[in-house]
């Protein structure tokens, strides 16, 4: 809703009134009337998407499509000096030629003929072009749909991805004296080929869950993790923060803590590249 | 100087707009000319029955001459040939059974003002479109002063009511929108004429709590005032108000005050208080957040003046374009043409204090500027002193019975569907220009 910075004295309706359409406008998108956005809404997708009306023998129509026929050549009439004459030979016998011989009936015939092809071939294009639109439409809509899949399918495995390395953390507690916990899982997972490239920390992309009840699960094998830290190791002092608190009280004692579940794993040295992506 | 107020209805419980107008104006008037009143005997303006006495009464100070109606109101009949001279071809002659069909039908009164006409310095006649005004202009041209109240409908489109704009000695208006409107169809803009409008009798005493408390309102609230009728938005307004409740506001109430001739909805935040006294009218003026005013067609609304000498913002109808133009004008009101418009404005109107107290404080200096008695006296006064010093034009006569039979006037609704529209801002600065939306 709007919000006007009103000065004594400097109100203006009309610029308010301005200001009131812009941000419709703006909220909108396009400035529809009320009759087009009720129109709009009324309008059944599944009407426009019908895929049974669309013609599988569309091509052969266009093919087949009729040809014209002209009407052969009239009589040419050649050289100036025989043209003269035989134009007024024709004058002179044309009121006797129609009296004989009426071409009205040939002329519209023909023209008929003409127009209903021409017809017929309207309505292919028509058609081509309604297929046309319900394609984009169709498509438009599944792209739509897709996106949405693949943000979902990002958000479960950014899930998935932080779940798995709580429980890692869980069950791979770090050799003492490795130097950090994350050095410790790149060894005990470097493939037997020994390409041993460091395995990066993959970055969030929407940020912490905070409410969700996965969040919540999520936050609690996260605090267990905190909670496992192993005893003979000499943690960072963030780790200790972390620790310290309640080693007993499971989800609910890691208040601020559980929020932010990597406090608690000691950082290594060249941190720095941890927050890269993983290519 | 001697002046005659004819009106269609008079009386104190007469409650029509034109009717209260012209009351106002012939009591302020009286203070400095000698005032009569003409009427009819019809109170209601329906079927103008024939309710008061014929013959003199006083109402107030103001001496009264009631003449009966010939005939009630037929609506079958006038619905008949208002669709013909409205939507179809038609004659002059078809333009004078509308008129005659419409009513309200009074030779007497027509019979009076020939023979006495000339012993008034002025008749001021107030509604163009009804039977007194028409035919009393006629018979008394070089003494008729027109206050026309003319809306934007097909009515004034219809081409015998040209003749009377030209033909009268002076014309006061009541808004610049109205002028421009009947200059455009008319081209009389050579006749005297004032913008003048109409005052208000405001209270000085009216208390906001003294209404809470006698309607158990608490909530804040916007009002509507006037008849509550879908020829003045109310429909309209009731969905809107219904949507805005539900989506935007969790307390805001419509507070509706007139008499109601349509289903008001059942709505736990919708309050229809029926006819309430002026002295509550005011009461729940002082008492609302803001006034709202959905008509399309008025041609000046007391109301929403009323409203701003209560120093009240006023939310009005953007359709039309009177009020459109008053809000503009006075920088006291907001105005809508569509549902987020109004939710908008609205919303504005109920949660920015800073731009409801610039509103309030426009209109209350707006109506103390243009609306005070004082100063509408004067704009009547100063006209009536400059018509006394010229002399009067002969008004066109009606053309011939085959004339008048000929079927060559268009229908009035493309007339006045193909006037340009839109607020004439820029009469205010001296330049009459009128906007095309």
């Amino acid at each position: 809703m709007a919000d006007f910075a009103i000065r004594a004295g400097s109100i203006n309706v009309e610029e308010i009134m301005r200001h009131i359409r812009t941000r419709i406008r703006d909220k909108r998108g396009v400035d529809y009337t009320e009759q087009e956005i009720r129109e709009l809404a009324n309008v059944k997708l599944e009407r426009i998407l019908d895929p049974t009306g669309v013609r599988s023998d569309l091509l052969k129509h266009f093919r087949e499509r009729p040809k014209t026929k002209w009407p052969e050549e009239n009589y040419p009439i050649a050289g100036s000096a025989k043209r003269r004459l035989l134009i007024f030979i024709r004058r002179l016998l044309r009121p006797f030629l129609r009296l004989l011989f009426y071409h009205q009936n040939a002329i519209n015939s023909h023209i008929e003929t003409r127009f209903a092809a021409k017809d017929e071939f309207d309505t292919l294009h028509y058609e081509i072009l309604n297929n046309l639109v319900v394609e984009i439409t169709r498509l438009g809509i599944e792209v739509k749909s897709l996106k949405m899949q693949v943000q979902s399918v990002n958000s479960r495995l950014d899930f998935d991805e932080r779940r798995a390395r709580a429980l890692e953390g869980l069950v791979n507690p770090p050799v003492a004296g490795a130097p950090t916990k994350r050095k410790t899982q790149s060894d005990v997972e470097e493939p037997g080929d020994g390409s041993s490239s460091p395995r990066r920390r993959r970055r969030r992309r929407g940020g912490r869950r905070r409410t969700t009840q996965s969040g919540k699960a999520n936050q609690a094998v996260e605090a267990e993790t905190t909670t496992a830290e192993p005893q003979g190791q000499a943690p960072s002092p963030d780790a200790e923060v972390a620790a310290s608190p309640a080693p007993t009280q499971g989800t609910e004692s890691s208040t601020e803590e559980a929020t932010r579940p990597e406090a608690a794993t000691p950082r290594a040295p060249d941190d720095g590249a941890a927050d890269t992506p993983e290519s | 100087m001697k002046l005659a107020v004819v009106v269609q209805r008079y009386g104190a419980d007469v409650n029509g707009g034109a009717e209260l107008h012209a009351r106002y104006v012939a009591e302020h008037l009286a203070k400095h000319a000698e005032v009569e009143v003409l009427t009819t005997c019809a109170k209601d303006y329906i079927f103008w029955s024939n309710e008061f006495d014929p013959g003199e009464s006083r109402v107030g100070n103001l001496l009264v001459r009631r003449f009966p109606v010939k005939r009630p109101r037929d609506l079958e009949n006038f619905d008949q040939w208002s669709t013909r001279v409205f939507e179809h071809r038609h004659s002059v002659a078809h333009e004078l059974a509308w008129l005659d069909s419409e009513g309200p039908t009074s030779p007497k009164l027509i019979r009076y003002l020939r023979r006495h006409g000339s012993s008034y310095d002025f008749c001021l006649f107030f509604s163009y479109r009804y039977y007194h005004a028409y035919h009393g202009c006629r018979a008394v041209a070089p003494h008729a002063v027109l206050v026309p109240t003319a809306e934007r409908d097909p009515a004034i489109g219809l081409s015998i009511f040209g003749p009377i704009f030209r033909g009268v000695r002076g014309i006061m208006y009541n808004s610049f929108e109205e002028r421009a409107m009947i200059q455009a169809i008319t081209g009389n803009a050579s006749v005297r004429h004032a913008v003048v409008g109409v005052g208000s009798e405001i209270p000085t005493d009216s208390d906001p709590n003294r209404f809470r408390q006698k309607f158990e309102i608490q909530q804040p609230f916007i009002v509507y005032v006037g008849r509550i009728d879908e020829n003045k938005g109310c429909l309209e307004l009731f969905d809107f108000f219904k949507n805005y409740a539900a989506r935007v506001s969790k307390s805001l109430q419509l507070v509706l005050i007139g008499r109601s001739i349509l289903k008001v909805p059942s709505h736990s935040r919708i309050r229809h208080l029926g006819f309430v006294s002026d002295q509550d009218k005011f009461d729940a003026l002082a008492a609302a957040h803001a006034l709202v005013m959905p008509s399309q067609f008025e041609s000046l609304s007391m109301v929403t003046l009323e409203a701003w000498a209560m120093s009240r913002p006023v939310l009005a109808n953007g359709c039309c374009d009177v009020l459109q133009g008053q809000c503009i004008r006075s920088n006291a009101g907001l105005y809508y043409k569509n549902y987020e418009e109004f939710a908008e404005t609205l919303h504005a109107l109920e949660t920015n204090r800073p731009l409801h107290a610039a509103l309030s404080r426009n209109g209350s200096q707006y109506f103390r500027r243009h609306y005070a008695w004082p100063v509408i006296e004067r704009k009547y006064l100063e006209v009536l002193e400059h018509l006394k010093h010229e002399a009067p034009k002969p008004m066109e006569p009606l053309p011939g019975w085959f004339g008048r039979q000929r079927r060559n006037v268009a229908p009035t609704r493309e007339i006045v569907d193909a006037l340009p529209t839109g607020p004439a801002l820029k009469s205010v600065r001296g330049q009459r220009t009128v906007r095309r939306r």
